[in-house]
């Protein structure tokens, strides 16, 4: 205390000889001393003010001896007379009446965190800024209880699956809406033809870097405000924006490598060589063998498409702005490539959000943000079913991955002549041809924008007009030159893809407190929406020009399609609160959607929650050590409409064809009552803060009943047809989260803990007439049967091979004698038993760190990749596990013999099926924060330097290349019960960077 | 200010009613059937489409074949399959997978046929040409009487749906058995139309413009409905009407045996098909692939056959080689194991286009005027001669595997009494219209016990109806199942 003393006696002197000057300071939190962001610093008298920096800084340009008004919600404002004009700290009381004040962004509108009554997550920038992310939806991974992401493959750009408490859909999407500053986003999946099951993420033609927060509503009473559209929860990102006071530039950069050192232990040449040879011996005796000598080349083709890649981020950003307007310019410049050859994604993107007070009643707004995305894709990632066996493309087929995998290693990358080494033995494609040569690219154009007026027409009322759009533009060109060694002759195809989307939503609110203590605040609405989607594809094959890269000649596919639906609605809530102590909040959406039926064209989707803040309660205040203690519950319904537009019609098809010409032949019935599939939610939760706010818990429990289900429903044969989709099946989904955050040092060294963790269970209630639904790959993996979470539905096989025949038996386990479909059982499911996170975020002095984990626990996972590269046929390529085949009569090994009709495949088994558990260190980072002097020289108000490790150490027993694999994601049966498998995905990277931002 | 809610209130009223076509959309990439049938284009799009059924092997073809499979005409050679049951009827069970076959496919038939005959009815009669619509709506009746009439034959009761469902509802689509009567009622209502309504062919001005074939076959006309009503007297043992009817059918002078090769019928690639004798065909060859092709090739001897002709049906012929062509066209011997392969539609190359299917010819005309004539008294020289005119076709000097040097007329001596010429009748009807899907319902009405025991069935003729598939009887609590199943 005695230097703060002499020091501002220092101060003061100085003060005389300087005059206006840049005043630098920082706040924090009385109690933790951590920094607090946001806070407002306003120079008395002057309409000079400014918000604080993530670290508490701030600069002004005042005298020694003015008075700075600082202030921040929930925290006790402070008036602090300028005594130094560096290294100034002030220090904010947390006023306890409004602790927790911290605002959350809900639907149409903020609460404060404190009177929040349903169950929201929320993420802010600050907790993300050091994660080397390509997309928004990746910042959602292991940082919110009850979300779980599953970045579906390595590739850059590639789709990212989330499922906010659990799987709610058989049939339908299970991916949450995304409103983005108020719009609710289209995030259709396309991209994968050529591509496998890998799909463009809509989510990635946005930058990460222009998010201020994302809130996450996961409970009924939260989400039913988005209606029809919410069951599977909402993501509402909020992007940043300017705040009064001078303006600040940002400028980050971060730049790094990336890499994959994972590898499968595959045969050497030489061992390949005899592979080869007993495979020849076995299946054709006279023929003489394939190598007579040891091959002299050893390729080992996992390094050939394996490759170090770089990453690239740089961003700036300009905010700022007057009492009257704000605003917040934004640019980015992004490039990941891939650590496969030949694949990349580039974003650029700009973002300008506006806001504007006309004058005391009326204020206007804008954000609007453009976005130009390239990505080079490649042909991996299909998995065995039909769809990309029709595209060549297949785990079993050329795709780049397994090709690798299985290419005969005793061949070179290229010929004496330059060309392609083609395996004449097997006749595979020679893996970096097809990875070099295929030219996939996607280009993307997105504009995502809104434009808003406030209008505080009479006293307590105000009205809200919004105009929104999302346009996306995606153009994928795809060329193959003819090439021997891989796919044959050329192949070139165009795929467009186009979507738009606009919303007109009209809010009128009115809000009022009585007698101090009833306070209400409420809002009634309607919103139209409309989205249109184009789309078009041509192929061509058996191109012999390697110059024209363009679909000409014959066309071997050529399709387009137009589709559209519409949205009305009309929302209304209501907020009441007792002071500040009890909690009710009723809210409703009413939806009419094309998507559905006439006599379900409109729904209604109301929910209703109720909170009770104890720890305010007046017999609470002696309880020590108690910050805050509240009761959460909540009810309601949510629905699901992320269905095929039309779904009800009975439609005609045109290709009965009778006389030469097409007849008209009726497809199925029209089903009046086609609808949404309705998930009731009922949430209980705790919110917790002790010991000066230092430990902070949170816990939900929640249950969630999808009913509905739009499942194959059987009608009697009179009727003409089988059956049709309709509403019929049910399921539930049933978990706890756990929210820790604890400051757990608060001296010199500051350390703070976040953990999160989420238990979801997953049952398939009901499904027509009982019936299991298999899907998966052999047409059975995987099952939804009655009473069980979807899971692995397999054969199981014996330890040892045939001692006699040397060929892979499946185990009888009914012991019938026989082996038939009795024979499979359940044995896992592809979901978690729990997901979750732990941070740890150290500074000292100017250094800080961040050390991310985050893991999946109990997920079981289908090893394709594995399937085909040990269900060796002799003559490709397989793992060292292959040394200890069956080979003569009496031999005692698992692995059988080497050659075809071995029988390792041809049963989906638990052979191939591994614990998918990791526990991953997402993100390692350690940070330098320049020093006052420095930023001085700089004229930078805070600079910071920062080395990241991403995806540094995976603990794990899995023994592909990644646990993080294929979780497929779209709107039918197969891509949402077969789930867990690996394809010979593209895994994830290992991305070191080093990052540096600057703020002016 | 406080005018200003009102005010509000009626402009969001506005939007919103504005806002109503957001939420009622067409596609213009999907069309329903309720917004298909507006022209007379979509009629004849319509009618083709049911039409299109009669081409398919999981329906027609197993309508036509597996009737031949219960006979004493074609055996299935598997002997644990479902199609061995049909002939194995102590065996045949509800869960049988053919008989649901057959019965979802005509079901789904008829579905395609009510939307279609339902929508026509609406469309405005100035949008068709002359009586264009009225021919559509009689060609759509004759195609539902066909199948309504048939599933009397094979299933007994059936539920009579005469519109396109207008529910997705599985409870609200249960629909009772009606009895065959009543069936049989509605059948012979929508062939008085279609005899009616009709053309007599389709060589005329109006004839629909996608009709590109010579002589416009492939499209049921009057003699196709007469030909339907006359099968139907016949089943009802009324002779005069029989014999009247056929009469009616050779009156229209549209159709004649004369100058028909025997074999010109069946073989597209003799340059045959589409012949003067044909009534109703359908058209296969003018869409490849259209008639399924494993579906007939595993019926007709392609080298691996899993059914094939009877050693009865083989030896109702004349004895001794290439002396009847039907014989020849038909069937054909093999020894280890001696069988008898089916080939009467065989493909005998592999590029050639698909054979049509004959469904009706005017040498089951004459040969049904023969046995009605003689029903009505013996000895009629008419009816005689109709057998000599059938038998005299036989020959064929110019057959591909050796001249079939034919087989004798006959005279009343060889068939001194009614009954002996009833016998021969039936029996000269079996060598002509073998493996064409008739066999068995002649033998349901000249000898039950006969057709119970060829069917496996002993001597329990209950067994002589299918049973209701079960599949169906889950879906619908309402649909009883037949006696002895």
């Amino acid at each position: 205390m005695k230097k703060i003393i002499l020091f501002c006696t220092l101060c003061a002197i100085v003060q005389l000889s300087f005059a206006q000057q840049a005043i630098r300071g920082k706040v924090v939190n009385a109690a933790t001393n951590q920094p607090i962001q946001g806070a407002s610093i306003l120079l008395k008298g002057s309409t000079l003010g400014q918000a604080t920096e993530a670290d508490g800084s701030f600069s002004i340009t005042a005298n020694i001896g003015d008075v700075l008004l600082v202030s921040n919600v929930g925290y006790i404002s402070n008036t602090h007379t300028i005594t130094t004009s560096n290294a100034m700290v002030i220090k904010l009381t947390q006023d306890r009446k409004k602790q927790q004040s911290e605002v959350v962004v809900v639907g149409y509108g903020t609460q404060k965190k404190r009177e929040i009554t349903g169950a929201v997550s929320t993420i802010s920038s600050k907790d993300i800024k050091d994660l080397q992310i390509t997309s928004i939806d990746q910042a959602l991974q292991g940082k919110a209880a009850g979300v779980q992401a599953t970045n579906n493959t390595g590739a850059p750009g590639s789709f990212v699956s989330i499922r906010i408490r659990g799987n709610n859909s058989l049939s339908s999407n299970n991916e949450p809406l995304y409103v983005v500053d108020g719009v609710p986003i289209n995030n259709t999946l396309t991209g994968s033809f050529q591509a496998g099951n890998d799909q463009i993420n809509g989510m990635a033609g946005l930058n990460p870097n222009d998010i201020e927060s994302i809130d996450i509503l996961k409970d009924a009473s939260t989400a039913s405000i988005y209606g029809a559209r919410a069951a599977n929860g909402v993501v509402l990102i909020t992007t940043k924006r300017g705040r009064p006071g001078r303006s600040l530039i940002s400028v980050s950069l971060s730049s790094g490598i990336q890499s994959q050192t994972q590898r499968y232990d595959l045969l050497n040449g030489n061992q390949y060589a005899i592979l080869a040879n007993e495979t020849r011996a076995r299946t054709n005796p006279n023929a003489p063998p394939y190598y007579t000598s040891n091959p002299t080349v050893n390729t080992n083709w996992q390094d050939e498409i394996f490759q170090t890649s770089s990453f690239t981020n740089a961003n700036i950003s300009l905010t700022g702005g007057t009492d009257k307007l704000q605003y917040a310019l934004t640019g980015g410049a992004f490039e990941q490539v891939g650590t496969i050859i030949n694949s990349k994604f580039q974003r650029y993107s700009i973002r300008n959000n506006i806001d504007l007070k006309v004058n005391d009643k009326f204020k206007v707004g804008t954000n609007l943000f453009f976005s130009r995305t390239i990505n080079n894709r490649l042909r991996n990632d299909g998995g065995p079913n039909f769809q990309d066996n029709f595209n060549g493309n297949n785990v079993f087929g050329p795709n780049i991955l397994s090709s690798a995998l299985v290419y005969n290693p005793t061949l070179p990358v290229f010929n004496a002549d330059g060309t392609y080494s083609f395996d004449s033995i097997t006749g595979n494609s020679n893996p970096v041809a097809l990875a070099k040569e295929a030219n996939l690219v996607s280009r993307n154009a997105r504009v995502i924008g809104n434009f808003y007026a406030d209008w505080d027409f009479a006293k307590n009322f105000k009205i809200r007009s919004t105009l929104g759009i999302d346009y996306r533009n995606e153009n994928e060109d795809f060329f193959f030159p003819p090439n021997p060694a891989a796919l044959g002759s050329g192949r070139a195809s165009s795929r467009s893809f186009n979507e738009l989307l606009y919303i007109f939503e009209n809010t009128i609110n009115y809000k009022k407190t009585w007698k101090e203590k009833h306070n209400f605040e409420s809002f009634a609405g309607f919103t139209v929406q409309e989205s249109q989607r184009r789309s078009g594809l041509a192929t061509s094959s058996g191109l012999s020009n390697a110059q024209i890269q363009t679909v000409y000649g014959t066309l071997t596919s050529g399709s387009s399609s137009i589709t559209s639906n519409g949205i009305l609605s009309y929302i209304a809530r209501g907020i009441y609160n007792y002071d500040q102590k009890y909690f009710a909040t009723i809210a409703a959406r009413v939806d009419a959607s094309s998507r559905f039926g006439a006599n379900n064209k409109y729904a209604t989707f109301p929910s209703i929650s109720a909170g009770w803040l104890v720890s305010d309660e007046k017999w609470m205040q002696n309880v020590k050590g108690l910050d805050l203690l509240k009761f959460r519950a909540s009810y309601g319904l949510t629905g699901n409409q992320e269905i095929n537009d039309f779904g009800y019609i009975g439609s005609i098809d045109l290709s009965a064809p009778y006389l030469g010409v097409s007849g008209a032949n009726a497809q199925n019935i029209i089903d009046n009552n086609y609808a949404w599939e309705k998930t009731k939610q009922a949430n209980f939760g705790i919110d917790l803060s002790i010991l000066k706010s230092r430990v902070n818990l949170t816990i939900d429990l929640y249950k969630k009943t999808t009913t509905d289900l739009l499942l194959f429903i059987p009608l009697p044969a009179t009727t003409g047809f089988g059956g049709r989709l309709g509403n019929i099946g049910s399921l539930e989904n049933k978990g706890v989260e756990f929210l820790l955050n604890t400051v757990n040092t608060t001296g010199k060294v500051k350390w703070t803990t976040s953990f999160n963790i989420s238990f979801n269970k997953n049952k398939v209630l009901t499904i027509v007439n009982g019936q299991d639904i298999f899907q998966g790959t052999f047409g059975y993996s995987n099952i939804a049967r009655e009473g069980e979470q979807l899971s692995f539905f397999l054969y199981q096989v014996n330890d040892k091979v045939n001692a006699t025949t040397g060929k892979m038996e499946i185990t009888d386990i009914n012991k019938d004698g026989t082996i038939n479909d009795k024979d499979r059982s359940i044995v896992g499911s592809p979901l978690p038993k729990h997901v979750g996170g732990i941070t740890n975020t150290v500074s000292y002095k100017n250094f800080d760190a961040n050390i991310f984990f985050q893991w999946s626990y109990g997920n079981k996972i289908y090893n394709q990749t594995r399937e085909f590269v040990e269900g060796y046929n002799g003559l490709y390529n397989s793992t060292t596990k292959a040394l200890d085949r069956w080979k003569k009569a009496g031999d005692v090994s698992s692995v059988p013999f080497a050659g075809p009709n071995n029988d390792a495949t041809g049963y989906a088994s638990n052979r191939f099926l591994e614990d998918g558990s990791y526990l991953r260190l997402k993100n390692l980072s350690v940070g330098y924060n320049f020093s006052n002097a420095l930023l001085k020289k700089m004229k930078a108000t805070n600079a910071r330097i920062a080395l990241n490790a991403q995806n540094l150490l995976t603990f794990t027993n899995y023994t592909g290349y990644d646990p993080e694999v294929n979780h497929f994601t779209g709107t039918n049966q197969f891509n949402n019960i077969a789930l867990g498998f690996d394809n010979a995905s593209y895994p994830q990277a290992k991305t070191i960077t080093l990052s540096l931002s600057v703020n002016f | 200010m406080k005018n200003i809610l009102p005010i509000l209130c009626i402009t969001m009223a506005l939007v919103l009613a504005s806002c109503k076509k957001v939420i009622e959309r067409e596609s213009v990439e999907i069309i329903s059937t309720t917004n298909f049938y507006k022209t007379a284009v979509d009629a004849e799009t319509g009618l083709i489409g049911c039409y299109n059924k009669f081409l398919s092997w999981d329906f027609y073809g197993k309508l036509l074949f597996y009737s031949d499979i219960s006979s004493d005409d074609i055996q299935a050679y598997n002997d644990n399959g479902d199609l061995f049951r049909l002939e194995n009827r102590t065996q045949l069970i509800p869960n049988n997978g053919e008989i649901t076959s057959i019965w979802n496919g005509g079901y789904n038939a008829i579905a395609n046929i009510n939307l279609m005959l339902e929508k026509v009815a609406l469309i405005d009669n100035n949008k068709f040409l002359a009586d264009r619509k009225k021919q559509i709506l009689a060609e759509g009746r004759m195609l539902r009487a066909y199948i309504y009439y048939y599933f009397t034959k094979l299933y007994g009761d059936v539920p009579l749906v005469l519109s396109f469902p207008t529910s997705a509802s599985a409870t609200a689509n249960q629909v009772p058995r009606n009895t065959i009567a009543e069936v049989t009622t509605q059948v012979k209502a929508d062939l008085l139309i279609a005899e009616q309504d009709l053309p007599v062919n389709y060589n005329i001005p109006n004839r629909p413009p996608d009709v590109n074939l010579q002589n416009s076959k492939g499209r049921v006309t009057k003699a196709t409905a007469k030909a339907l009503q006359m099968r139907m007297l016949l089943a009802e043992n009324n002779w005069n009407g029989a014999a009247a009817k056929a009469q009616e059918i050779i009156a229209l002078n549209e159709h004649t045996i004369t100058n028909v090769g025997f074999v010109s019928v069946f073989r597209s690639n003799d340059g045959g098909q589409n012949t003067k004798e044909s009534i109703w065909e359908a058209q296969s060859v003018e869409q490849p692939g259209g008639f399924d092709n494993t579906g007939v090739l595993k019926f007709f001897y392609t080298g691996s056959p899993i059914y094939g002709a009877t050693q009865s049906v083989y030896n109702s012929y004349d004895p001794g080689g290439n002396v009847d062509v039907r014989k020849e066209q038909s069937m054909f011997q093999v020894n280890n194991p001696t069988r008898v392969y089916a080939q009467k539609y065989k493909n005998y190359y592999s590029n050639e286009p698909n054979d049509n299917y004959v469904i009706f010819r005017l040498a089951e005309v004459l040969l049904s005027r023969a046995e009605a004539l003689n029903e009505v008294g013996y000895p009629n020289t008419e009816a005689l001669t109709i057998i000599n005119s059938i038998r005299a076709r036989a020959a064929d000097p110019n057959f591909r595997f050796g001249a079939c040097t034919g087989i004798p007329p006959i005279t009343f001596a060889t068939v001194p009494t009614q009954a002996s010429f009833r016998a021969f009748i039936q029996a000269e009807k079996r060598r002509e219209m073998t493996q064409e899907g008739l066999r068995w319902f002649d033998l349901l009405r000249w000898d039950r016990v006969l057709a119970t025991s060829v069917c496996g069935a002993g001597t329990n003729q209950q067994k002589l109806l299918f049973p209701i598939p079960q599949n169906d009887r889950d879906r619908n609590p309402n649909l009883t199942q037949n006696p002895g199943y």
